[in-house]
């Protein structure tokens, strides 16, 4: 059976901006791949190059074995996507854009379209346009989740909805594995796709720059700590899985890869009176972990 | 209002925009002005042409239903205004209604106000300054419009400094009226879709109102009713009458004022009017693509439909005595005739009519451009081609949907003209008029395959590749009004390939090259559009 993605040297050049160059992807049945990179890396041009919505410039893209460039009503015949942004006709109501947009796609579960109403607290009686940002986000969630199509291609599918939705989604995305369903989502936040997530590929500037299962990816899940202690540790500079160490009088700023325990004792021993522990971003991962800042935006956005 | 910048923001923002439409407007409506004096010497250079004119127009009830009743037509400057409001009320109207709704309602509907009103503008101060903006706008407009009206009346001896100062203040006075009503119906309306809707409505009763007055002698205090009919009454250079004109910027003032307090009492992004936030969905019209177009095109075809039925009605009942004064006079038949009228009568005056009806359908072609390219720039188009949906078979079904509603306005238009001259027993037809009315269709088939064609491909210029097609037919026109073109580049005009039926029988062999044209082109565009990037949001 054909892989239900699989790109050969993918490349879309806009004028002078190389926003996807040479993608290499394969994915396997049945799996939920993240899609990570910042702002303007390529992520929604990929999605929208294997929707064949966007002429490649150069390179393949398969869709279960169908060429998504030269036949993409056929290629969308197993695919449901979900765009990150959703604008819609602002006179139809919810009801009836799911009916419209179920009708169109075809294969759509009735009683899941149902649990999904309900679970995400969607009103479908109102009219479009009094939906606010996140309930648009929420119809066209549901419009995409709602149908049996064999391949899901979310394009940043969380951005407008609050922690509880974004909870209710990744339940969708687990019930979509159960099922069968293959994943491809695509997130500029780490954490969420560490949590749901079979494989990660990583792009930036356009170019895939790691592809791997989260074990492979461990590397990259640290963390950015902060912390005010009485005396700086002269070990913490040397201890395994600290990066990006800046010091100052009595303050510390660090990347700390791998198990944190060492740390924190560490800290606790120096007379910490402060800590702030988080996530990094995805652009201060880099420059921590490849010594260089992304350029966000570089070709112009 | 207070010094600190941040607070005046709405102000800036509409004001620069305003002006700048305005000023874009101004020029426009000035050159229209000159090319009434200037067509009007060449023209009727003699004082006999003149005098055919005078007989032909002045006293003529259909020419003054649809242009106004002039005054001393007989002179030069009895003429500019009568020939450039005939064209720039309604025009100016349109756009103050247009520019209104778009810097203060679609702001709103867009969200930006909701951020500038997050910091220290009242509701009450951004609806001070968007009118005060908007006014601007009209100031501006003024000026452009009032130099060259005084340099014109000067070039030509024809009216003092004062008169042009208040003609141009007589051309803007359209725009500042429905401006006004434009800002309270914004105020009213739950969204600018639903103030343009009012905005048009109103618009359309003062054009009745106004038709009505100088067709119907004893109705003729109608005109009272109508803005449009205050504006006519200022006599602008023929009479230079002050109340009316004051009673212009009143009603201007009076509706802004009441827009701004609706604007203080009301939530942002509401409308005073309730806009029906829940709805029974309906059932039909969602099982694919095709069926959401004839949704979405709805209630556009109907306000279409109505508007052409109730205007060709009037002009069917008119038409037997605007025809009569045109048999009347030699000039006036002259003047026709170049448009290729043989019969007379009712039959000229409609034929004429459906005309403008045929270019008007050829306008709303080149709307329908925009909107399909409207349909995919913000994004809504990739639901669909993200689906199971061939590109191919989207856009041939937007045609589809937009051709037959542009046979059904034309046919409606000819059915109307005829339950309009039936009362008059002048003997037309009804399959005379159907006919007709088929027959003025093809210029906006034109556009709309050559629009197809260019949407394919640079979707952005689709729209305006169509209203460019409609400005070279007039400009043509115009200009081979008072000059002799070569047959060539007169032949590149559309309106010169419909012939004026029911006054001649209709050129469908032209037709037919137009409509083969614009499949042509159509075809040309199915083909190319799956071949380009698709725009999203
Ligand atoms: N239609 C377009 N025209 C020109 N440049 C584009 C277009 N679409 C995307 N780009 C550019 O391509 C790059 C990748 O964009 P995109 O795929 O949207 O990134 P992401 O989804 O990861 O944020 C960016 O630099 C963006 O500016
Ligand atoms: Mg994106």
């Amino acid at each position: 059976m054909a892989a239900p993605v699989k790109t050969e040297k993918l490349t879309k050049v806009f004028g002078k901006t190389e926003a996807l160059v040479d993608l290499d992807l394969e994915m396997n049945q049945g799996e939920v791949l993240g899609y990570l990179g910042p702002n303007g890396a390529g992520k929604t041009t990929t999605i929208r190059l294997l929707l064949g919505i966007l002429r490649a410039t150069s390179g393949l893209a398969r869709i279960f074995g169908v060429d998504a460039q030269a036949e993409p009503a056929k290629a969308h015949e197993r695919i449901a996507y979900v765009p990150g942004e959703a604008s819609l006709w602002p006179g139809l109501t919810g009801e009836e854009t799911l009916r419209l947009l179920g009708n169109i796609q075809g294969n759509v579960d009735v009683a899941y379209r149902e649990v999904l109403i309900e679970r995400f607290n969607f009103d479908p009686s109102r009219k479009v346009r009094t939906y606010s940002r996140g309930n648009r986000q929420k119809l066209i969630l549901i419009a995409g989740m709602m149908s049996r199509a064999d391949l899901l291609l979310l394009d940043e599918p969380t951005a407008g909805l609050d922690p509880l939705m974004a909870q209710a989604f990744r339940v969708c995305v687990d019930e979509a594995r159960g099922r069968g369903q293959t994943v491809f989502f695509s997130s500029h936040a780490l954490s969420e796709v560490e949590a749901l997530c079979d494989r990660v590929a990583i792009l930036r500037g356009g170019r895939l720059i790691e592809l791997g299962n989260l074990h492979e990816m461990r590397h990259l899940s640290a963390l950015t700590i902060d912390a005010d202690l009485d005396r700086i540790p002269d070990q913490l500079a040397t201890l395994v899985g600290v990066r990006g160490l800046v010091a100052s009088d009595h303050h510390v700023h660090f990347h700390a890869e791998g198990p944190v325990e060492p740390v924190l004792r560490l800290l606790a021993q120096a007379g910490t009176e402060h800590l702030l522990v988080r996530e990094p971003t995805l652009e201060e991962l880099f420059l921590a972990h490849y010594g260089q800042a992304v350029e966000e935006g570089q070709n112009g956005q | 209002m207070a010094s600190d910048a941040s607070s005046t923001v709405v102000l800036r923002q509409t004001f620069r925009r305003a002006t700048r439409t305005g000023l874009g407007w101004g020029v426009v409506f000035a050159l229209i002005v000159v090319d009434s004096a200037v067509g009007y010497q060449m023209s009727y250079p003699t004082a006999q042409s003149r005098a055919y004119l005078v007989a032909s127009l002045e006293h003529n009830v259909g020419i003054a239903a649809l242009l106004g009743q002039g005054r001393d037509l007989g002179s030069i400057a009895g003429w500019i205004p009568f020939h450039s409001m005939a064209s720039l009320l309604p025009l100016g109207a349109i756009v103050g209604l247009l520019t209104a709704s778009r810097l203060t309602r679609a702001e709103e509907d867009a969200g930006r106000w909701e951020y500038f009103l997050s910091g220290r503008t009242t509701r009450l101060g951004a609806a001070v300054q968007a009118a005060l903006g908007l006014a601007g706008g009209i100031a501006v407009m003024w000026i452009p419009v009032a130099v060259t009206a005084a340099i014109v009346g000067s070039y030509y001896d024809a009216y003092s400094t004062t008169a042009a100062l208040f003609y141009a203040a007589a051309l803007v006075g359209a725009p500042a009226v429905f401006g006004a009503v434009s800002f309270l119906a914004a105020q009213v309306a739950s969204s600018r879709h639903q103030a343009n809707m009012i905005g048009a409505a109103m618009l359309g009763i003062a054009y009745l109102l106004r038709m009505v007055s100088s067709t119907a002698p004893g109705l003729s205090w109608l005109r009272w009713v109508s803005p449009l009919g205050w504006i006519d009454a200022m006599h602008p250079v023929t009479g230079t009458s002050w109340p009316p004109g004051l009673l212009v910027a009143a009603a201007a003032l009076a509706i802004t004022s009441a827009g701004i307090v609706i604007a203080s009492k009301r939530d942002l992004g509401a409308g005073a009017l309730p806009d029906r936030e829940t709805a029974h969905s309906r059932r039909f019209g969602f099982g694919g693509h095709a069926g959401l177009d004839v949704v979405l095109s709805r209630s556009t075809a109907i306000a279409w439909i109505v508007a052409l039925a109730v205007v060709s009605g009037v002009f069917g009942w008119i038409s037997k005595a605007g025809g009569e004064a045109i048999t009347g006079s030699t000039s006036a038949q002259d003047m026709i005739r170049r448009m290729g009228v043989i019969r007379a009568g009712a039959a000229a005056y409609l034929g004429v009519t459906l005309l403008m009806v045929g270019a008007t359908l050829a306008l709303g072609a080149a709307a329908q451009l925009g909107a399909v390219r409207a349909e995919e720039a913000e994004g809504r188009l990739d639901h669909l081609l993200a689906r199971p949906v061939s590109p191919r078979r989207w856009l041939a079904a937007k045609v589809g949907v937009g051709t037959a509603m542009l046979v059904v306005e034309a046919v409606v238009a000819g059915a109307a003209g005829w339950v309009g001259v039936s009362t008059q027993g002048t003997g037309l037809q009804l399959g005379e008029l159907l006919q007709a009315g088929v027959s003025i269709v093809p210029p906006a088939l034109l556009v709309l395959g050559v629009g197809v064609m260019i949407y394919a491909v640079l979707p952005r210029y689709a729209a305006a590749a169509g209203y460019a097609i409609i400005a070279w037919s007039f400009l043509i026109e115009l200009v081979g009004a008072v000059t002799d073109l070569n047959h060539w580049i007169k032949d590149t005009s559309l309106l010169v390939h419909i012939a004026p039926a029911p006054a001649a029988s209709p050129d469908w062999l032209s037709a037919s090259v137009m409509v083969g044209i614009g499949l042509v082109a159509f075809a040309a565009g199915l083909l190319l559009f799956p071949k380009r990037d698709l725009a999203g949001s």
